[in-house]
């Protein structure tokens, strides 16, 4: 049974100088993480109870290093949960991805304008995205640095960034960083050829 | 190999997201918490939340760390 506790209740009770008190709010606090968890993640079908006890066993210990950060702009449950969902991913990330190289996903990719076609479409409408693909495969080539397109194709094989930024040897900002400043000489350079937003928003639709 | 239509598109769909100024990953999960707390309030989404949401929407991945936040909530309330 969990104690009900309220937003302060839990910041003294898990700095109390009382053990007791204080080991029963840890106890609480790792149940309450460990029941969430177990329920939301299992809906994905993607951890087994030890990866379970170890995600919340590091979810606990950096909630009370940070206990003293909260500020009270959510309530204290809210707090503790998007840290340890943040743990959570951060062990998936690593379980799913430490021994994928970023070659073995990145290696020879290339923008076929052909591949991404639909041919059941309209004739010019076909010949209108053909065009556009020509240009974006034509600025990719010119614009991009190798590391950009790396990072680029990287994330559009679904690894996720903070794994592109660890085989780059960098940090997640740093490479969200790279990501949007290509993303930004693409679209001006498509702009600038005359392509506009909503002819890039029905490409895609 | 080349990149796949469906990854094309999602490329496509990315630069037509693209803003100049934009929240980092790590800068949109700092304030996470507190955007789900005014979701789940129902309260009004204003200031450097307004940049949370326009990241949410375009990052699928920290999209899916915001719902298993919501779901997560969702089966503690349940407990």
């Amino acid at each position: 049974m969990i104690a009900q506790r309220d937003d302060d209740d839990w910041t003294s009770d898990l700095t109390s100088e009382d053990a007791a008190l204080r080991g029963n709010a840890v106890g609480d606090l790792r149940d309450m993480l460990l029941r969430g968890l177990a329920k939301s993640l299992s809906k994905q079908g993607r951890v087994d109870d030890a990866f379970l006890e170890d995600t919340v066993q590091e979810a606990s210990m950096k909630i009370l290093e940070k206990l003293g950060d909260f500020e009270g702009r959510s309530k204290f449950r809210t707090w503790a949960v998007t840290i340890a969902v943040r743990t959570a991913f951060s062990m998936m990330r690593k379980r799913d991805w430490q021994n994928v190289s970023l070659d073995s996903i990145t290696s020879s990719a290339e923008l076929d304008p052909q591949v991404a076609v639909d041919r059941s479409e309209p004739f010019a409408q076909t010949n209108s995205r053909l065009e556009m693909l020509g240009k974006l495969k034509d600025l990719i080539s010119r614009e991009l640095t190798e590391r950009q397109w790396t990072a680029v194709t990287a994330e559009l094989r679904g690894m996720p960034l903070p794994a592109i930024a660890e085989k780059l040897s960098t940090n997640t900002n740093s490479i969200y960083k790279l990501l949007h400043d290509a993303r930004k000489k693409l679209r001006s350079g498509l702009e600038a050829a005359g392509f506009t937003i909503d002819e890039l928003r029905e490409a895609w639709a | 190999m080349a990149l796949s239509s469906q990854q094309v598109d999602r490329l496509l769909k990315k630069i037509q997201q693209t803003r100049e100024v934009e929240m980092t990953c790590p800068e949109c999960l700092d304030e996470l918490d507190k955007y789900t707390q005014r979701i789940l309030d129902g309260m009004p989404i204003d200031g450097v939340l307004v940049s949370v949401r326009e990241h949410l929407e375009a990052c699928p991945c920290c999209t899916g760390q915001f719902n298993l936040v919501l779901d997560t909530l969702q089966s503690i309330e349940e407990l």
